[in-house]
């Protein structure tokens, strides 16, 4: 379902059928019930991680690239 | 929110004549972040991110209200709602800072979901949208009055002052003071008449946040504008808090009342603080309250004020955004 949530969230609403917004709907019902029921939900949301930001997070902190001496 | 509105301020001054809690709640707080955003108009783009969600969470439960105060059912109601939300929000791409939990979370999903579970968990609520005379549901009032007082640099004259003077009336009576807002929602609870606002934290909306809302600027504004509105008591302002998780949202109801007295009060301070920031104005200069930076999760002005002040203006330009007047804040853009 996470795919195709996806997938319906990116399409143009225009093209979005009842049925379309009802499976958004049912998908985010049945996840509140199972968090209410003490379970985790079906997707995890939140933007992916971007490449960018992964290599930004794993170089925070170290110094920055450069040449040091020539040989 | 349109371009075309009349600007706040008095012509050719920064003296600003129309308040509403967002720019009043600035200035209480600290004169120089009132006069790096209101006057100024500098922004960040974490702010963009958390007020367009903000924006979006709203007019999806006004939607809401609205096609349920027009009789349609709950589940059609719900399904509308969604259906003009995934529209609004089909062409934003959030950028969030990922090493922000609060940006991060503010994803379009996560607004969805939202929106979804806070209309289920209060499917059954008990509270109920008051129908105005006019026939319409009271749902996103905007309110804008006129108080009985305005800017000395307006040369304003009270209708009495005028009266006293015989002869005068033919003068002009310039711009008085003007209070502006928007109000979610009027509700009848459990017999009696309260404000509805909703708010949105990642934070735990425990007791403590709860706490915040008394005594609390906004929450004061909502009552007085209300009982102005609509001519009648209203005890104080319910606040539906929903709290994005990582995976989930949950949703705590509080409510906090205002007395007499306590509106009474509240209209005696404004008194002050519309004089000092006409003060501030008239010199060009708002102070710091560096007692302040620390609320709310620090301010976001913390790191420019941090720094010494032949550089300040050097770091806002790196740092933030400076919005074009008719961009900036503006109580008197309609919604």
């Amino acid at each position: 379902m996470s795919n195709e949530l996806d997938e319906l969230m990116d399409r143009d609403p225009l093209e979005l059928t009842r049925e379309d917004i009802d499976k958004i709907i049912a998908h985010h019902r049945k996840n509140r019930g199972l968090v209410e029921a003490g379970k985790r939900p079906s997707k995890e949301r939140g933007p992916a991680p971007s490449l960018d930001g992964v290599l930004k997070n794993l170089t925070a902190g170290l110094p920055k690239a450069g040449i040091a001496r020539k040989i | 929110m349109t371009g075309e509105a009349q600007s706040c301020f008095l012509p050719g001054t920064k003296v600003q004549f129309a308040w509403d809690s967002t720019s009043l709640g600035m200035l209480k707080t600290c004169p120089r972040l009132y006069q790096y955003q209101m006057i100024e108009g500098w922004t960040t783009r974490a702010e963009s991110i958390h007020l367009r969600w903000g924006i979006e969470y709203h007019a999806a439960l006004q939607d809401f209200d609205l096609l349920r105060a027009e009789g349609t059912g709950f589940d059609d109601a719900v399904r509308e709602t969604i259906s003009r939300l995934l529209d609004r929000i089909h062409t934003w791409q959030p950028d969030p800072d990922l090493d922000k939990r609060s940006e991060a979370l503010k994803s379009k999903s996560a607004l969805v979901q939202t929106v979804i579970w806070y209309l289920d968990h209060f499917r059954d609520d008990a509270a109920e949208t008051v129908i105005l005379d006019n026939g319409k549901p009271a749902v996103e009032l905007s309110f804008r009055f006129e108080l009985d007082w305005g800017p000395s640099q307006g040369q304003y004259l009270t209708v009495s002052q005028i009266r006293e003077r015989e002869g005068i009336f033919n003068i002009s009576v310039n711009q008085p003071y003007l209070l502006c807002g928007h109000l979610d929602r009027v509700v009848n609870f459990q017999g009696a008449m309260f404000v509805m606002d909703r708010k949105t934290t990642t934070t735990t909306p425990s007791a403590y946040y709860f706490a915040q809302y008394e005594p609390n600027n906004q929450m004061t504004l909502y009552t007085l504008a209300s009982r102005v509105i609509l001519g009648t008591p209203i005890r104080g302002v319910i606040i539906d808090v929903a709290q994005v998780l990582s995976d989930s949202s949950r949703f705590v109801r509080g409510f906090t009342y205002r007395t007499e007295d306590q509106l009474s009060e509240w209209m005696l301070d404004l008194s002050y603080w519309f004089n000092l920031a006409e003060t501030f104005a008239t010199n060009g200069y708002w102070p710091m309250n560096d007692t302040a930076c620390d609320k709310f999760g620090g301010c976001r002005f913390r790191s420019i004020c941090s720094k010494s002040s032949q550089v300040r203006e050097q770091f806002l330009r790196s740092d933030f955004v400076q919005q074009p007047p008719e961009d900036r804040w503006n109580p008197l853009k309609p919604r």
